[in-house]
């Protein structure tokens, strides 16, 4: 409370003495590019086929999420002040997204056709004192909401001046599930307005994962992964191992060799979960580029015990098996200077609340997305309707 | 339980919030050279891939030059030139300067203002 105090009544005083200057941030520096890259991240990791993938194509109905990292990159600044004076600092680039999107099931002989769309709104805006940072962040919060019913009017919300833009895209298509041969898996078809083609085919089979994202949408978010999944052991808990390959991509520059500019972390991961139905634990080893303990953290949990708790999380229609989680550790990042990142260790901390709202900082999947993120506060709202709750 | 574990988490949220990175954040002006180093070593990265060369390069950078960027007056936008010109240098470039520091020192008269060899 205190911190916040002080935050406040800082921010009070940035707002008198720049006041009338003029704020410029400097373009062309690696800061600058990161936070352009920021924002193209931010698009692809949280726009509607990324949003479709977590939700509609994992058996949910109806999805809406919101989410914010404010502060991701600090892009330098120089001042200039009516009296001659000049101030020399940065900015913090805010990231923000919204996306709803929904799913209907139409039998199809033995298997189930899946017909499903979503839109998106992300955007990126460099925050300056005088700014309304909480309505340029959660303000699209709201109209997210309206993608269910309007998914290709997404598409009309664009801009692109520097570093602040905004744009809309939305996914529409058709997954084919035939469950009498689950080894086929899932065929989904679609087309994603910024992107073109989308295609996808995923086996759950023996709960085993097996995840490439290698198209050429996705290329900033290259992602090899696999291993086990929530493996139940005696006693009730279950463990997951995987391994996983993230390509961590520079800005685009003026001139790159071909092949050359890319970093592959790639880590291996173990973690435990619901060790005495409350804990958990996991930790994880990066090989490449540099080998070094890339994160450490534990889990306390307080489930959703059907029975006792209240009547209106218990009716199905929104799955909540948590009612708060508090998850605190430690992450490492290898030095990236080509994103004005030094590397070194950052806590961080995450908590959930009902399964629906997360708050966190530095938490390391966030950091593989925007590795240059650290110190950055997230907040995210994310609510799932399962197959029978959407009439 | 449920009731403690509700206050609990609207302080915990207030408690993570309270870090929201600042709006405006003054700082040092060693950040000017800081860029510089960012800049050799993307550039080094970009048009050679060779991430371990990138990182020897930025640290060279900070061991045999010394920072003059650092005010009274703070830094300007001109000064901040320095690293914009570094990271305007193409590959062929990159590759005829390699490893001479001063060479990349020269992309912009700004840099004279910025860093000195040690």
């Amino acid at each position: 409370m205190i911190a916040w105090l002080a935050s406040l009544a800082l921010a009070q005083s940035d707002d008198e003495r720049l006041a009338d200057c003029n704020l410029r941030p400097i373009a062309g520096l690696v800061s600058y590019e990161t936070a352009a890259q920021a924002a193209e991240t931010n698009a692809q990791a949280f726009g509607a086929a990324a949003f479709a993938e977590r939700t509609l194509l994992r058996g949910s109905m109806w999805g809406f999420e919101m989410h914010t990292v404010a502060g991701a990159v600090r892009v330098p600044t120089i001042a200039e002040c009516p009296d001659g004076t000049s101030y020399h600092g940065s900015g913090a680039l805010d990231l923000f997204s919204s996306a709803s999107g929904l799913m209907v099931p139409l039998s199809v002989g033995e298997g189930e056709l899946k017909l499903f769309y979503a839109g998106s709104v992300t955007g990126s805006k460099v925050q300056y004192p005088g700014s309304n940072r909480v309505f340029d962040a959660y303000g699209y919060a709201a109209s997210g909401i309206a993608w269910t019913y309007a998914a290709p009017l997404a598409t009309l919300v664009q801009e692109d001046n520097g570093l602040k833009t905004r744009a809309g895209d939305f996914i529409v298509g058709a997954a084919l599930d035939v469950p009498s041969a689950p080894e086929v898996g899932t065929l989904t078809l679609g087309y994603v307005y910024s992107s073109g083609l989308y295609s996808n085919l995923s086996s759950q089979k023996l709960r085993l994962f097996a995840t490439a994202l290698l198209t050429q949408q996705f290329t900033m978010l290259a992602l090899v992964k696999g291993g086990l999944d929530r493996v139940p052991l005696p006693g009730g808990s279950e463990v997951t191992l995987f391994g996983r390959r993230q390509a961590i991509v520079p800005p685009p520059t003026v001139e790159t060799a071909p092949d050359a500019s890319r970093v592959d972390l790639t880590s291996v991961h173990y973690q435990h979960d619901a060790l005495a139905d409350v804990l958990g634990f996991r930790v994880a080893f990066a090989v490449l580029p540099r080998p070094m303990l890339h994160e450490v953290a534990g889990t306390v949990v307080v489930p959703n015990d059907d029975g006792s708790g209240d009547p209106a999380l218990e009716s199905g229609a929104v799955a909540i098996d948590r009612l708060f989680a508090l998850e605190l550790g430690r992450t490492q990042m290898p030095a990236l200077p080509w994103y004005g990142v030094d590397g070194g260790g950052a806590f961080f901390a995450e908590l959930a609340i009902l399964d629906m709202l997360y708050v966190r900082r530095n938490a390391p999947e966030t950091l593989l997305l925007f590795p240059y993120a650290q110190g950055a506060t997230e907040v995210l709202v994310r609510i799932h309707m399962a197959p029978g709750s959407v009439n | 339980m449920v009731d403690r574990a509700g206050r609990a988490s609207v302080f915990l949220s207030a408690a993570i919030l309270s870090g929201c990175p600042e709006e405006w954040q003054d700082e040092p002006a060693s950040l000017v050279c800081d860029e510089v180093g960012y800049a050799i070593a993307s550039r080094t990265f970009a048009c050679t891939g060779d991430d371990a060369l990138a990182l020897e390069r930025q640290g060279a950078f900070g061991e045999d030059f010394k920072c003059i960027a650092e005010g009274p007056p703070a830094p300007t936008a001109d000064l901040y030139h320095c690293a914009v010109a570094i990271l305007d240098l193409s590959c062929d470039d990159v590759d005829a300067l390699g490893d001479d520091l001063a060479g990349w020192l020269a992309s912009s008269p700004a840099c004279a203002y910025v860093a000195v060899a040690r």
